[in-house]
């Protein structure tokens, strides 16, 4: 079967529209921090623990400019 | 009903092979009318057999040993086709074994087949699997609901012990409800999804159904638990019944023949155990749709990016039907549109909002009661609109949004139809919900 995808493109936006509306009323109550997971942090384990130092030496001596443990990058430099 | 089977399973009363061989004649003899299983595991009695050989020479075979499960084709199961109902991958032989399938293995299960379901989970009613709809054995004349539609219809129609779904806006506890079976959405991260085809990561959860809350809940305690594979995977620590369960139900328009036999059934319940129930108002709950299919659209789309043609054979803007190609041209609308934070930004507030609603009504109460669905099932040829489609998913999205438990268990039929009620719990009281289950039963 084939499919009108322009139409299902055109009835795909117009419910989303309809939608969008609907929550425009709610979006004035919520706060910016949508995405916090309170309680929720990523547990990295016992696997995401474990550093490369050989990895992280070379990593850090390829950086521009490093300090510590962090690759200083100057915002915005890469656009 | 499971606990018994499994006590004669262990005793010799009965063997896993003559369990397993009960449930393939069954498929054989009923699947090519109800089209409930897309594949069937041909190494089943091998497997069932090796059990009771186990069995035999007193090894441990696990707490679940002998039992069958019809597996929802968008979870990998080693060497099964999960094809998640799509010719998308309509050949696709899973590699390696999800995480809740290493772990139901682990407990002596046999896996009986891949069920089918709405194509890519992408549908509440059955129909849009790409190999033909699967009918509900309750009622033959109604759609199973979905997506979970063959892990519901395969529990009702007597093809295995228990079932896995998976729900991101009702998927488990829709069918569930249809076709009169039980069916659980664990708390966002209780279960892991490594293993699981995505529909939309936020907001997925893989989920047990069966006969009934005990035989649900010997499941989810062997399938809950963090998992290194699934970084939001994690332990939660229930909640215990206590003496009094207050019980909140808010006002919500759904039909009055739902509703009547719900309420009666919460009346029976508080009359019996001392339960208090009231009425609450729960002032966002009616924009669960509104923010659910935004975020689905997105992660929808983005998730099926690779599935491009390259790695998995066709691409699936070209093998899709029309509700996951609706979502998937849905998504990428809104992904332009995204800098304007139109609607996932907006979605995502909300989602934030109705989540915050519920934290607080849980320091009240300690479940919330309402319907699955807001209307009955509709007859199978009957055409309904894609806005009435979606309608199905307006209570059962609120949990997913919410990121809590709930559940579906029967609580009566209308004309012959089978309804399922709701009942949601703070998130990480799982188990608590089970208890207070139960209770309904």
């Amino acid at each position: 079967m084939v499919l009108d995808e322009k139409n299902i493109q055109k009835e795909a936006k117009q419910i989303l529209d309809k939608f969008a509306s609907a929550l425009a009323k709610v979006e004035k109550e919520g706060e910016e921090g949508y995405v916090d997971r309170e309680d929720f942090e990523r547990d990295e384990g016992s696997k995401g623990n474990v550093c490369d130092g050989e990895f992280k030496k070379k990593i850090l001596e390829n950086a521009p400019e490093s300090d510590d443990d962090f690759i200083l990058v100057e915002k915005g430099a890469w656009k | 009903m499971i606990k018994q089977k499994l006590k004669d399973i262990k005793s010799g009363k009965l063997t896993a092979e003559a369990n397993i061989k009960v449930f393939l004649e069954e498929i054989k003899k009923r699947n090519k009318e109800l089209n409930i299983i897309l594949h069937v595991n041909e190494n089943a009695l091998a497997e069932a057999k090796d059990i009771d050989a186990r069995l035999k020479k007193g090894e441990k075979v696990g707490k679940l040993a002998g039992l069958g499960v019809v597996v929802k084709s968008n979870i990998n199961v080693e060497g099964l086709i999960a094809n998640c109902a799509s010719k998308t991958l309509e050949d696709y032989k899973s590699t390696y074994d999800a995480t809740v399938i290493k772990k139901l293995k682990n407990e002596g299960v046999v896996i009986l087949g891949m069920a089918n379901m709405d194509e890519f989970a992408s549908g509440s009613s059955g129909e849009s699997s790409a190999f033909g709809g699967c009918k509900n054995p309750a009622v033959l004349d109604r759609i199973p609901g979905g997506s979970s539609s063959g892990s519901a219809a395969s529990v009702a129609a007597d093809f295995c012990d228990f079932a896995l779904g998976s729900d991101t806006g009702g998927s488990i506890r829709n069918p569930a409800s249809h076709c009169g079976v039980v069916g659980m959405k664990p708390s966002y991260g209780s279960v892991s999804r490594y293993g699981l085809i995505d529909l939309s990561m936020s907001l997925d959860q893989i989920g047990p159904l069966a006969k009934d809350v005990e035989g649900v809940e010997l499941v989810y305690e062997v399938i809950k638990g963090k998992d290194e594979d699934d970084s939001i995977s994690k332990d939660f620590q229930s909640d215990k019944i206590g003496k009094t369960v207050k019980i909140g139900v808010p006002q919500i328009n759904a039909d009055e023949q739902i509703w009547d036999l719900i309420k009666v059934k919460i009346q029976q319940v508080c009359d019996k155990n001392g339960w208090k129930a009231d009425d609450i108002e729960l002032k966002h709950i009616d924009l669960g749709i509104q923010t659910y299919y935004p975020i689905n659209y997105v992660e929808f789309f983005s998730g099926t990016r690779r599935f491009d043609g390259r790695k998995y054979g066709k691409k699936i803007e070209e093998s899709c039907g029309e509700e996951v190609l609706r979502r998937i041209l849905g998504g990428a609308e809104i992904s332009q549109a995204e800098f304007a934070g139109k609607y996932y930004r907006r979605a995502l507030i909300a989602k934030k909002i109705i989540e915050k609603e519920f934290i607080e009504a849980f320091k009240k109460y300690d479940c919330i009661i309402m319907p699955v669905t807001p209307k009955l099932p509709h007859k199978v040829k009957d055409k309904l609109s894609v806005e009435d489609n979606y309608a199905y998913d307006s209570l059962s999205v609120l949990a997913n949004l919410a990121e809590i438990p709930a559940i579906s268990i029967p609580v009566g039929d209308v004309g012959g139809i089978p309804i399922g009620m709701q009942i949601l719990c703070k998130k990480g009281n799982d188990s608590l919900m089970l208890g207070i289950s139960k209770e309904f039963e």
